[in-house]
Formats: C-alpha cells, structure tokens, sequence
C-alpha cells in the first residue's frame, strides 16, 4: 500500500520521535486518567505531526477509547496536558474542541436516528456556515464520496454498519476539521467494506488531513499508518513505524494470541 | 425540504391551520365552540412541550409548573390588583422562561434523567408553596372577574376565546415551523438524537437546550394566564395538577412526538375523546380516564413511538414540515 | 432544646424506614440502570396490602408480610416480564415515560379499587409509648425501625459479604461500559428486582403502621425516593441510607418550624442545589464534563 509524502522521520530502530517543534499538530504531554483507582491512562506523552496518518492499536481495555475522550474533552484530565497547534485544550468542552478543528467519529457510530440521512451530514456542515442551502450541498457532495447520496432523504435506520461508519465520517468531515480521530475504523466490516474503508481514508489524508486512527486489526494499522503508537494497561509501550512495532517484543507479549 | 413555501410550513400543515381558523365560524353552539378552543389551547400547549420533548428529547414531566405559574401571576395580577391580563400573560411568560433557566442550569449538564426529575419535582413544589401562601391569605380558590373587553381578555362571546387560543396555537406552529428549518432546528434535533455527537459536531448542546427550554416556558405560561382568563377559576390543585403535564405529553406521543402535526392531531383526537368519556362517566376527574392515559402511554412508547404521524407520515411527507 | 432532640430521634427512626423504601430504587437503578418512575406508587400497593390484610384478618400487618411478599414477588415478575425487559434496552426516554405511565396506571387503578379514601392502621400497640428520659417514642416507630434496620442490615449483610452479593454490587458499580465475565447477568437482575421488591413490601408495611394511605401518595414516595437516592448519590447504598436519614431530618425540622407542606418546596430547593454543586451527591461518581 502506497503512501503518500511520508513526512515521517521515526524510520530509526527504536527510536522515538524526533520531528521538529514547528510541524508538531497535536501533542499529548504526561496524561492520566483513573477511575476509582484504576488507571485507564497513565502518563501518555505523543506527538503527531501535521498531515500524518497515525495508528493507535493495543488490546481490549488498554486505554485507546478513553485517551480519545480525553482528547476531544469527554473525559476531564486528571493530570497532564493536551496542545493542538500549540495551543492548551486540555480543558475545553468537546464542542469548543470540534471548534478548535479537531474531528471524531465513536466506536460504536453515534448516528442521528430522528434525521435523514443528509441531515445528519448537514448538522455537521452548519458548523461553519448558517445557511441551510449551502450546507446541504456541502452534505450532497460528501455523501456523492460515499455513494450514499441517493439515500439522502431516508432514515438512516435501514443502513449497514458500514454505511453507519461511513456516515459518522462524512458527518465529522463536514465540519472541515484539521485533525479526524477515527475511533474503530473497520471493526465488523467485510474484507470488501474495508477495502473501500481504507481507500476513503486514503482519500482524506490526501486533502490534507492528519488521521489519528483507533483499530485492532492489526494488518489494517500496520498497512495504513504511518506510524504506530501501542497502548497497553494505559500505558504507551512503543511508538514508531508500523515496521519497527511489529518487531518489538513487548508489543508481540502485548498482543500475545491477538494478532490477525 | 428547505424550500420556503407558506412560511416553512409545507401544504398540507398549512391547510390544516387554515381549516382550524375557519371551524369556529361554522356554529356558535356553545358546546361546540368550547371544545374547539379546548382542542386549540391543548394543542398549543403540546407543542410547546413538544419543543423541549419531543426535538430536544429532554423530557419534561412538570411542564404544569409553568401552566401554573402563568395562570396565577395572570390571575392574581387581575382578580386582586386589577392589571391587565395582557401584562399578566407577558410577565408570567417571562417568569416561566426565568424558572426555565434555574432548571436547566442546574440540569442540563447531567444526564437527561436528573431534568426530568427536577421539573417534577419543580411542579411539585411550586404546588406546595402556593397551596401555603393562598391557604395563609385569601383562601384556595381565585375567580377571576368577568369584565368584558379586549384590554381585560375577557369575551362577551364564546369565539372571542376560541380565537385567541388559535391565535396562540398559531403563533407556536410557526414558531416551531421556523425553528426546525434553520440551524437551531438542526442543532436541537441533533442533540435530541445524540447529544455526545451533537457536541462532536461543535454543537453547544446546553445552550441550545437552555433556549429551547425556555422558549417552551414562556409559551406555556403564557397559555396558562390565558387558561386562567377562560376558565375563570384558578386554585392550586388544579393549577398544579399533573394531570395537565401528562396530557401535554399524551396527546404529544400519541400524535406523534417530534413532529410538528402530532401535538394537533393528538390533541384534535383526545380532547373530545376524553370529555366524551368525562361527560359519560360524570365527575371533573376520572380515574378512568388517566387510568387510560397511563396504559396509552405505556403502549405507545413501547410498541408505537412514531405514534400517528408515524402512520400518516409515509402518506404525506411534507405534513411534519420535515422529512 | 428538648423538642430539636425529639425530632432528631423520630427523624431517625423515619429515616430508617424511608432508607429501606429508598434502597429498592437504588438497588435496581444502580444495578440495571432501569430509571423507575412508579417506584412509589409500588410502596403505596404494599401499603394497601397492609392496611387490607390488618382489615381483613385483624392481624397486626407485619404478618401480613408472609402474603405481601410473595404477592410482590409475582407481581414483580410479572411487570418485569411483561414491561421491563422490555425497558432494559429501551433508551432513557422510553423507560421515564412508559414508568411514569405505569405510575398512573397504578394510581388510578389503586383509586378505582380502592377509593380516594384515606386507610390507616391502627395497630394494638398504636398508643404505646415507650419513655426516655425526655424523649418519647411510639411503638409503631419503634417497631418499624427495628424491622426495617434489621431488614437493611441482612440486605448488607448479603451484598457484602456472599459472593452472589459481591457480584451484584460488582455489576452494579461497574455498570458502565465493564464486561461481564462471568457473571449470570439474568440471575443477577433476577435477585436484583426481588431485593428491591422485599424492600417495597417491607418498607410499605412499616409505614402503615404510622402514616395513612392514599391512592395518589406514590407521587410523594416517587419524589421522596428519588431526592434521596440522589442526595446519597447514585450507585452507593450507603449513601442512600445516609440520605434518607437527612431527608428524614429535614422533614421533620421543617415541618415543625415552618409548615409540613412547604417540606416538598424544600426537596426541590435541595434537590437542584445538589445538582449544581455537587451531582454526584454524597457518595456517588457521575463523570460529567463539569
């Protein structure tokens, strides 16, 4: 799988990012999180560059959900720091953080079932603009990506999950975002689904969007990222290409019987 | 469905309205003409909890408590001090949003639940203490004087009143018709159907909420003054009771929740029905009746929750004014 | 000086009684996560079979608990198969309105039956008294607490200490988003309703000793249990307990001082000051972005 303008410079063994201050979009600094003295995350620190496509995988209950919510401010901080292009939004409501420019899409797709499909799509838009006519063409033509536009006036009830998925993330696009956090991208789609998954994801990091994206699956990361950060009891374990992951130990233990 | 025909309102609502405007001159049966402004002031008051309930799914239990608080700021302000009713409507309006406010501040950050749990216990209360400040003074029930006269809201007439509640009812179906086609209609909606990715989508769910609650107050308290001015008679049981909130809802869902029509058509169908029963039965309240309202609730929301417009609704699209 | 003290004590020994009603709630909301609005109106059933089984018998009614209870367990799991399983997927606003409807239903249907009359017992040791020193308490009370306290302390007793009680409070604290492995979800939520029924009939028994019944008082029991469980906090029974004894207190002071009807002003009050400040209540654990 072809990438493209890889501005990744953690290609070293073992060696964790060293990409200049200036291209640093989104930096998590020593967050924490605990509930009720378990520690869902622990002292996470990373940084992602403008335009990269990275991967966050690990196993069940390693944290990967919880540190989303804490990113787009559904979770409280209980200690550390969020920075997006530099600036503090460790403390923002998540409708300030979709603001900021920071987009998400949930593991299991949070879809508005009392509107039509279009309109769905068109909540999004309006973020930016007021007018309902524009947004709704903006919402056509992010559905025509999808090939969900002949649906535009349904009920999004009858859709297939990947259809649901799809939707999440034109929904989430509408908002014109800088950064999509993708939360489960292909859990429970077919080979076929997830195919035309990737190449839609593809298609976002060509626009220029960065991709922080949450996934399992390990062949599905290990191909589309960049590069990969490993979480495991709240924890981050390793950080770097998807090459030098696969290779690392505590990683392989992590995942023990996991991979597919 | 953006197209701004009739005011937002699509054909067939907008026929309806105007069949309902034309209804009252066709008899002047007294019977007849009370139903009606029964069925248009429930409707309205429907609608207005429709608004925060029904779109915004937050649901109000004790939407009584602003009916109530209307009807008294409107009648004491009138039988006891003689202002105008007008005034009255308007600052029990204003009340009405204000305690709207107090509720929502305090609830809107939390699950959903916890507001429904305040407005009744806000309706409850409310009850409580005027029951304490009428028994201390004047004695439990006010008549409010009939003077008639445009200024004093009373009627000679029956349809006077009958028109002044289509009036109302007017008023907030355009009202809710507007809303639901521009961005507040959209972001209401929204958080209604997930408010975690409504607030993804930079939606600030509890502003919204706290707009739209009180928009919902004001109208209702301004109906329950009008309320008071029609029935003449206002008391705190009946004030307060929550049998006012249960018909608000019940005519809602079983009309349709969260669509602009359903709070008419629920109201068309179940204030003659229900004063049919009461007339069949005798008595002011029949516990046969809330007996049903209480199974109809149940069977609805579990086995209908679209209720009729969901029926309807695959006829007539436009209807809802919203696909 | 005295009278603070009297009411102190009757506070108390109401709040016991009121914490065994609020558990029910408590137990199953936090456990299941099933929002209840007739939660009252099925304490006011189970008054009225106290009050019908005294009449009928001429018994005193904690012997009534030997058909109350079982009566409650049927009728639990009737409702619950035909109205809450149902509700357990259903989301939030399903389960308030259909509950608030049930509570109708059985208001209603309790008026149709029963009639608008209010029903008291009045037990043999009704005017007994019990002295000490300068405080005086009333058998019914003193009857009704012990019951109750000791009903209560069993309910700890199992949920502590058993290891079917473990896995309930496991399941029930960690309700959101935890797996269960396992654990018999269906036997848990099983046991679940039936403590909470025990609860019901229970508590309702006890309160017809010294409180009269009435087919609309569930709404004061429904509000009545709900500020409790949420002052306590949600999920923490110990809370609810706490709770209720506040509560209890601050009935009484305020019904001495002021007027008994302005009580129900002050749940509101208290209520939306809790919400403000502190919603997680006493003990509980809301995460919310605050």
């Amino acid at each position: 799988m072809e990438r493209t303008g890889s501005q990744s410079k953690s290609e070293h063994p073992g060696q964790e990012d060293i990409a200049p201050r200036d291209s640093v979009f989104l930096e998590l600094s020593g967050v924490s999180k605990s509930f009720g003295g378990i520690h869902a995350v622990k002292e996470v620190s990373l940084k992602i560059r403008k335009g990269e496509i990275v991967g966050l995988i690990g196993p069940n209950g390693a944290g990967k959900t919880t540190l989303f919510n804490l990113i787009t401010g559904f979770l409280r901080l209980d200690s550390g720091r969020v920075l997006f292009t530099g600036k503090d939004i460790s403390h923002l409501y998540p409708h300030e953080i979709s603001r900021v420019g920071i987009a998400r899409t949930f593991q299991f797709p949070k879809i508005f079932n009392n509107m039509s499909i279009i309109d769905n799509v068109l909540a999004g838009a309006l973020k930016n603009s007021k007018d309902v006519v524009h947004c709704r063409k903006t919402a056509e033509t992010l559905l025509e990506t999808v090939k969900l536009v002949r649906y535009a006036n349904d009920p999004p009830s009858a859709l297939t999950i990947a259809n649901r998925k799809q939707l999440e993330i034109c929904r989430a696009l509408a908002t014109s975002p800088q950064i999509l956090l993708l939360d489960e991208a292909i859990s429970g789609l077919t080979p076929k689904e997830t195919s035309e998954m990737t190449d839609l994801i593809m298609k976002i990091s060509a626009q220029g969007i960065t991709l922080f994206i949450i996934e399992h699956v390990m062949k599905f990361i290990m191909n589309i990222s960049q590069r990969v950060v490993v979480l495991h009891h709240g924890q981050k374990i390793a950080d770097g290409s998807p090459q030098i992951i696969s290779e690392n130990d505590d990683v392989v233990e992590a995942y023990l019987g996991k991979k597919k | 469905m953006a197209k701004r025909n009739y005011f937002s309102l699509g054909l067939p609502l907008f026929a309806l309205l105007t069949l309902m405007g034309i209804l009252p001159i066709l008899s002047s049966h007294h019977f007849y003409l009370h139903m009606l402004t029964l069925v248009y002031i429930f409707a309205f008051f429907s609608q207005a909890w429709n608004l925060i309930s029904g779109f915004g799914k937050q649901f109000s239990l004790g939407h009584v408590a602003f009916f109530g608080l209307g009807a008294y700021v409107t009648g004491i302000l009138y039988a006891d001090y003689g202002i105008s009713p007008w005034v009255g409507l308007l600052l029990g309006g204003v009340l009405g949003a204000l305690l709207s406010l107090v509720i929502g501040i305090a609830t809107f950050r939390l699950r959903a639940f916890f507001f429904t749990l305040s407005t009744i216990a806000c309706a409850e209360a409310l009850r409580v203490l005027i029951t304490y400040w009428r028994l201390a003074s004047t004695g439990l029930g006010t008549t409010i004087p009939s003077k008639p006269g445009l200024w004093n809201l009373s009627f000679e007439t029956e349809i006077g009143y009958t028109y002044f509640a289509y009036f109302l009812l007017v008023i907030i179906v355009f009202v809710t018709a507007r809303m639901i086609h521009t961005r507040i209609g959209f972001y209401l909606l929204a958080t209604g159907g997930d408010e975690e990715a409504a607030m993804s989508l930079g939606i600030n769910t509890f502003r919204i909420k706290l707009l739209v609650f009180g928009i919902s107050g004001f109208f209702t308290a301004v109906g329950g003054g009008f309320y008071c001015m029609y029935t003449r008679y206002v008391e705190p049981s009946i004030a307060f009771n929550i049998d006012f909130s249960v018909q608000f809802a019940v005519f809602t869902i079983v009309g349709g929740i969260g669509t602009i029509a359903g709070p008419i058509i629920g109201s068309a169908l179940l204030v003659p029905l229900s004063t049919f029963f009461r007339s069949w039965i005798g008595g002011l309240f029949t516990p046969i009746g809330y007996f049903t309202y209480g199974i109809l609730l149940i069977v609805i929301i579990m086995f209908m929750p679209g209720g009729l417009m969901k029926g309807i609704a695959s006829l007539s699209k436009s209807l809802r004014g919203r696909a | 000086m005295e009278t603070i003290f009297q009411l102190i004590t009757t506070g108390f020994l109401t709040g016991i009684v009121y914490a065994l009603m609020a558990l029910g709630l408590s137990i199953i909301f936090g456990l299941m996560g099933l929002i209840n609005f007739a939660h009252g109106d099925f304490v006011m059933l189970a008054m009225y079979g106290g009050f019908f089984f005294c009449h009928f018998s001429g018994l005193d009614p904690y012997f009534g608990l030997l058909v109350v209870v079982p009566l409650f367990f049927v009728l639990g799991a009737g409702i619950y198969r035909g109205l809450f399983r149902h509700l357990l997927d259903a989301p939030e606003e399903s389960q308030i309105i259909a509950t608030f409807g049930l509570s109708f239903v059985l208001q209603y249907g309790a008026m149709l039956f029963f009639s608008t009359e209010y029903r008291s017992v009045v037990t043999k040791y009704a005017d007994q008294i019990l002295s000490l020193g300068f405080l005086t308490v009333d058998f019914p009370h003193i009857f009704s607490t012990l019951i109750a306290g000791i009903l209560l302390a069993l309910i700890f007793v199992f949920l502590y200490f058993t290891n079917t009680g473990r896995a309930i409070r496991a399941v029930s604290e960690q309700r959101r988003g935890a797996s269960l492995i396992g654990i018999h979800v269906q036997k848990i939520y099983t046991i679940a309703i039936g403590l909470g029924l025990s609860c019901v009939a229970f508590s309702g028994t006890a309160l017809i000793t010294f409180e009269s019944v009435h087919p609309t008082i569930g709404t004061h029991f429904n509000l009545l249990c709900w500020v409790i469980v949420v002052l306590g906090g949600v999920g923490s029974l110990w809370g609810t307990v706490i709770g209720a004894i506040i509560i209890a207190e601050m009935e009484m002071i305020i019904g001495f001082f002021f007027a008994p009807v302005l009580t129900t002003f002050a749940y509101f009050v208290i209520f939306l000051a809790i919400l403000m400040i502190r919603p997680a209540g006493l003990f509980g654990y809301v995460e919310r972005r605050a």
